[in-house]
């Protein structure tokens, strides 16, 4: 019994109906009371602006004779339409027409009656119909092949059942006007199809556990870190500063608050989630930056944080591009689960723009990393060449203590990057291997569930180890190896009787080598 | 056989009801008792095979062979005889049943659709707890598949008078056929993908499968029939003979061999026993023959008349179909077969 994939299907062929009334009666069109239109091209509408035909999908469907239930175990559910356009010689598609649907979407509950459908949301939907045909497909019965076109995103999946109505209604005149007007340049149009997307249960269910699970642990792990640092003599280091906040966007990020969303209807739980990653990776990245930054070793703007501060306008920039798309897309997604930012122009240029801003500061953030990083590594080889400390004990701890931390935390980092990118692959080889011609399930069905949890848990594991490994020691150590934190240096050599001092955990950790 | 052309004769006066199951002669008990039990299932399963006939009349419009079930002058149905093209009559109206049947179930039309893992019982056990399970399942890993359910009950229905006489060869190859054809199809379908991480990003992705367009999948089919492998009947096993076929010139032809027709390499192809009738046997007088005269009338000459006809013109399109048309007349040359 294994954890099932992170999301699932269903899929919705839109059956299509005749409603004399054209929608003004205001009464839901469900499969119990359509009058069907078994093939759309041999009917002949009665009206001009064609409301009357109604493309209607109940969700989920009823399977094995059973009315199947979505539950708030889903966490969310996203819907994709799929048009299918026919080639016709008469109604010719043009590319990028403009396709607008009336969309009325309502909900049951489980007590009430079969049919009994309640309004959640009625929208005017605008999208951009993209398709392509291959040119010996220009035949009557040649098909199109058309994007996608996304319809709906909910943050919660707080209703049992829903029922979705389309009408895509055309205006002859304006189409003569201007044949640029909706729905004027759509086609033929042969069917509907919706795909609805939303996270399995089984997912959620281990996915939560895991979260319940690394909460206090990562919590405890944090509080006795920051007892740690505030016992210091001294004032907290930039970088234990740093591994804090880490800390705690980690504990923010793990808090389980997805098992409020079972009981209570909370649609807005999507964007929290995606501030969390957001707010997560932002002081991840941040840390990577000051981690290498305090490292070089003869370099005296450290612990400083203003001296990072261009560094670090890439990472804000990046991530405050990705926040106003978000809050745009998603939060606008509350009020309006048909709402896209790229339907419109000027919200997919500023989408774009969003997007195209945060992609360059990331670029041009892992551009100075690495640099950054190199020079760390050239700083310590000359280091180690040059054998300068060796006359001073302490000193010499010091810079040893500071190269093995480096590379220990160097190391360590590559080698989570390297699972993550293996697991990745895997997945995708998984999936591969799926859609080939003899498609079983088989042992990498599972892996893409283990993939996420696996690479949560190393996401922990790594927060986990560096609050552990780079907590300060408070250790009190006697005669002259004295081991001292790097600031305190010229200090102690004015007073060498001190007798309280503090050391970064790896030099502690040397000691006894070096000893 | 008896079974899918009749089935097709009746399904012309629209049935629904059930006393269409107890009109239609040929069909075994068992078929007669799910067709009873399933009205509404059937429904779809004879639009299904009505459709695969159909598409199989348009895709041999143009060769001798039209995909004539019953032919007038010769008195014995083409599918009497193993051939070729009794295998590609097998084959697409398997598909066409499991195809329509999916596509209904994608539509919320069938409440007894399954989701794919486990083929659905007779459901007079325990039902309460099946139903309890099912949701469960719904929640615990989704519910994703229609065309399971399609292949499942079209095998039951279909192959049903096949599976009761398996051992002998003509039985084999139609079960073999009925196979391929609706192994071909779940082949034939598309993968679709969407992704839906944070911002949007891949991170997390989701992929379905597409039903190809059944004309599409008609085409795939027209293919296989073309590279149609002759097998002959060795002690209950149906063989392949490798016989240097023309066109094909592969190195593995060279070499007679024998194969299972159920070894791996087959699982794909059509297979059949006795060569096709000589189809210019029969009377192909006043076919109309379009291009292909040649072929169709197999040399007995054509003649080409010239016809007014009225037809829609000057339409006004909405998306969906026409709305208004004028009549234009319009001068068409048909040919005929002498």
């Amino acid at each position: 019994w294994y954890a099932p994939s992170p999301s699932s299907y269903m899929e919705f062929e839109m059956i299509t109906c005749r409603d004399e009334t054209k929608g003004l009666s205001g009464e839901w069109i469900h499969r119990d009371n359509c009058q069907q239109i078994s093939e759309l091209s041999e009917y002949t509408p009665s009206s001009f602006d064609l409301r009357e035909i109604v493309f209607i999908a109940k969700m989920p469907h009823t399977r094995d004779g059973i009315e199947l239930e979505y539950s708030p175990w889903f966490q969310f559910l996203l819907g994709v339409l799929h048009v299918d356009v026919e080639y016709s010689e008469h109604f010719k598609y043009v590319a990028h027409a403009p396709l607008e649907l009336e969309v009325r979407m309502g909900y049951r509950d489980k007590e009430s009656k079969k049919n009994e459908w309640k309004e959640l949301v009625t929208s005017n939907v605008t999208r951009i119909l993209e398709c392509t045909i291959a040119e010996d497909e220009k035949k009557a019965g040649g098909t199109y092949d058309c994007d996608m076109l996304d319809l709906f995103e909910l943050g919660s999946s707080s209703y049992p059942f829903y029922l979705i109505n389309i009408r895509i209604p055309i205006n002859q005149q304006a189409c003569q006007f201007d044949n640029k007007s909706a729905n004027c340049q759509i086609g033929k149009l042969t069917g509907l199809r919706l795909i609805e997307i939303h996270q399995n249960g089984g997912f959620t269910l281990v996915w939560l556990w895991t979260k319940t699970f690394m909460t206090p642990v990562v919590a405890i792990c944090l509080w006795w870190y920051y007892n740690r640092i505030n016992q210091l003599a001294r004032n907290p280091l930039l970088l234990e500063r740093a591994i804090l906040l880490l800390g705690l966007s980690l504990v923010i990020l793990d808090f389980p608050i997805e098992w409020i969303s079972l009981t209570y209807r909370i649609p807005f739980l999507l964007l929290i989630s995606d501030l969390r990653q957001g707010l997560f990776y932002t002081v991840l990245f941040s840390f990577w930056l000051i981690f290498a930054g305090e490292h070089l070793i003869d370099d005296n703007t450290r612990n400083n944080l203003k001296s990072y501060r261009f560094n670090l306008s890439f990472i804000i920039t990046a991530s405050l591009g990705l926040l106003i798309y978000d809050l745009i897309e998603r939060g606008i997604q509350l009020y309006d689960p048909f709402y896209s930012v790229w339907s419109s122009p000027t919200g997919s240029q500023i989408a774009y723009f969003a997007i195209f801003i945060s992609a360059i500061s990331t670029v041009a953030y892992f551009i100075f990393l690495f640099f950054k990083i190199a020079r760390v590594w050239s700083t310590i080889k000359s280091k180690r060449s040059a054998q300068i400390y060796q006359t001073s004990e302490n000193r010499r701890l010091k810079v040893e203590g500071v190269i093995y931390r480096f590379k220990f935390l160097m190391l360590f980092t590559l080698l989570c990057s390297a699972f993550t990118i293996a697991a990745y692959f895997m997945k995708q080889y998984g999936e591969a291997q799926l859609h080939g011609d003899e498609a079983r399930d088989g042992f990498l069905t599972g892996s893409t569930s283990a993939f996420f949890t696996g690479a949560f848990g190393m996401c922990n594991i790594y927060v986990l180890l560096l609050l552990a490994m780079y907590a300060p020691s408070h250790k009190h150590y006697r005669g002259a190896s004295q081991l001292i934190d790097e600031n305190d240096d010229d200090e102690i050599m004015e007073d060498p009787s001190n007798q309280h001092t503090e050391s970064n955990a790896m030099t502690t950790f040397l000691k006894p080598s070096t000893d | 056989w008896w079974l899918l052309s009749k089935t097709d004769t009746s399904s012309a006066n629209s049935g629904s009801s059930p006393i269409l199951c107890k009109n239609v002669p040929g069909l075994t008990p068992q078929q007669k008792r799910m067709c009873h039990e399933n009205p509404n299932i059937i429904k779809y399963l004879i639009s299904g095979l009505r459709s695969a006939l159909h598409t199989c009349e348009y895709t041999f419009q143009r060769e001798a062979w039209n995909c004539t079930l019953t032919l007038p002058g010769v008195g014995t149905s083409p599918l009497q005889i193993a051939s070729r093209e009794s295998a590609y009559v097998y084959a697409i109206s398997a598909a066409g049943v499991s195809h329509s049947l999916a596509r209904a179930c994608s539509k919320g039309l069938i409440d007894d659709c399954g989701c794919g893992e486990t083929p659905q019982g007779s459901g007079s056990v325990a039902v309460s707890q099946a139903s309890s399970r099912s949701s469960s399942d719904f929640v615990w890993a989704g519910c994703s598949d229609n065309v399971k359910f399609g292949n499942t009950f079209g095998r039951k229905f279909v192959d049903q008078y096949d599976r009761q006489h398996a051992t002998e060869p003509r039985s084999q190859m139609n079960l073999h056929n009925n196979r391929v054809g609706r192994r071909l199809l779940v082949n034939a379908m598309n993968k679709e993908c969407k992704c839906h991480g944070v911002s949007g990003s891949c991170v997390t992705k989701t992929c379905w499968k597409v039903m190809p367009k059944f004309d599409e999948f008609a085409s795939r089919l027209h293919q296989k029939y073309q590279l149609a492998k002759l097998v002959t009947n060795n002690d209950q096993k149906l063989t392949v003979r490798s016989s240097p076929s023309a066109g094909s010139s592969g190195r593995s032809e060279r070499f007679a061999r024998n194969m299972d027709a159920s070894s791996k390499q087959m699982r794909n192809e059509l297979i059949y026993l006795d060569a096709s009738p000589n189809y210019c046997a029969i009377d192909v007088k006043d076919r109309e023959c379009g291009e292909n005269c040649p072929n169709i009338c197999c040399g007995r000459g054509w003649r080409t008349t010239r016809e007014i006809v009225d037809e829609p013109c000057h339409c006004q399109f909405v998306w969906c179909c026409e709305v208004k048309c004028k009549t234009c007349k319009k001068l068409v040359e048909r040919n005929y077969c002498l």
